[in-house]
């Protein structure tokens, strides 16, 4: 009897152990789209806000040199947030997979990757263009 | 090597790698360590930044039954297009700008 209940827990406690480290996976997951998802709105309503305040100055005909030099940079930065924003959301659907099917795939992985590299260039652009993050 | 490169450095390791391995953990814990090396280096506009992200995911860690009820759906976010044409600006009009 003994013997059978050991034999119970060698096959329970990993199974337990994989259970947790599951779901640990999923939760950090769904971090890693929360701190996602902050650190794209916080860029892209900085870059909404800039770009909306210089085109007010453009119809008002009161746009500067600097100001036209700070759009072409921000026109930029935009593309570059758009491709983010589409990472993001690829991000998130395979999160919705992964979490509604039981066939577990690569597409979380590779499109954390993905965010990855594109996190990498808004840094540049927000240093090059003096925007806060939070 | 400045404190926004070390970030770089490890945010295009997990790129470098294609996610396969590093993938989501991978991605999480390096915003989470950058931030903790951050923490430690000059302060600038961007560090504070991603101090105030590592706050939000220690509060988040705290509580992971949180963390279960939170609605994928909610974590979607818009394209910068979108929002700016709801203040209706679309790349026409700022290629006319770019262009006077």
């Amino acid at each position: 009897m003994k013997n059978i209940k050991l034999m119970a827990w060698m096959f329970i406690v990993p199974a337990l152990l994989l259970m947790v480290s599951a779901c640990a996976s999923t939760n950090k997951a769904k971090q890693s789209a929360m701190i996602s998802q902050q650190m794209y709105d916080s860029a892209s309503n900085t870059v909404v806000q800039q770009i909306t305040e210089i085109v007010k100055a453009a119809d008002a005909g009161t746009i500067t040199g600097a100001q036209k030099k700070t759009l072409a940079d921000l026109s930029e930065f935009k593309k570059v947030l758009n491709k983010y924003a589409e990472a993001h959301n690829a991000y998130v659907t395979a999160l919705k997979i992964e979490e509604t099917s039981s066939t577990k795939t690569n597409d979380v992985g590779k499109q954390a990757g993905d965010l990855a590299a594109l996190s990498s260039q808004i840094i540049d652009y927000c240093n090059k263009l003096g925007i806060k993050l939070l | 090597m400045s404190q926004n490169e070390k970030l770089k450095a490890v945010l295009l390791a997990i790129a470098k790698d294609d996610g396969q391995k590093a993938g989501a953990l991978g991605l999480l814990d390096a915003l989470s360590a950058a931030a903790g090396i951050l923490a430690t280096g000059p302060t600038g506009l961007l560090v504070k930044g991603f101090l105030s992200l590592a706050k939000t995911v220690s509060s988040a860690l705290k509580n992971p039954t949180e963390i279960d009820k939170i609605d994928l759906n909610t974590l979607f976010v818009e394209s910068v297009d979108a929002k700016l044409i709801k203040n209706g600006i679309d790349d026409d009009k700022i290629n006319s700008i770019l262009n006077a």
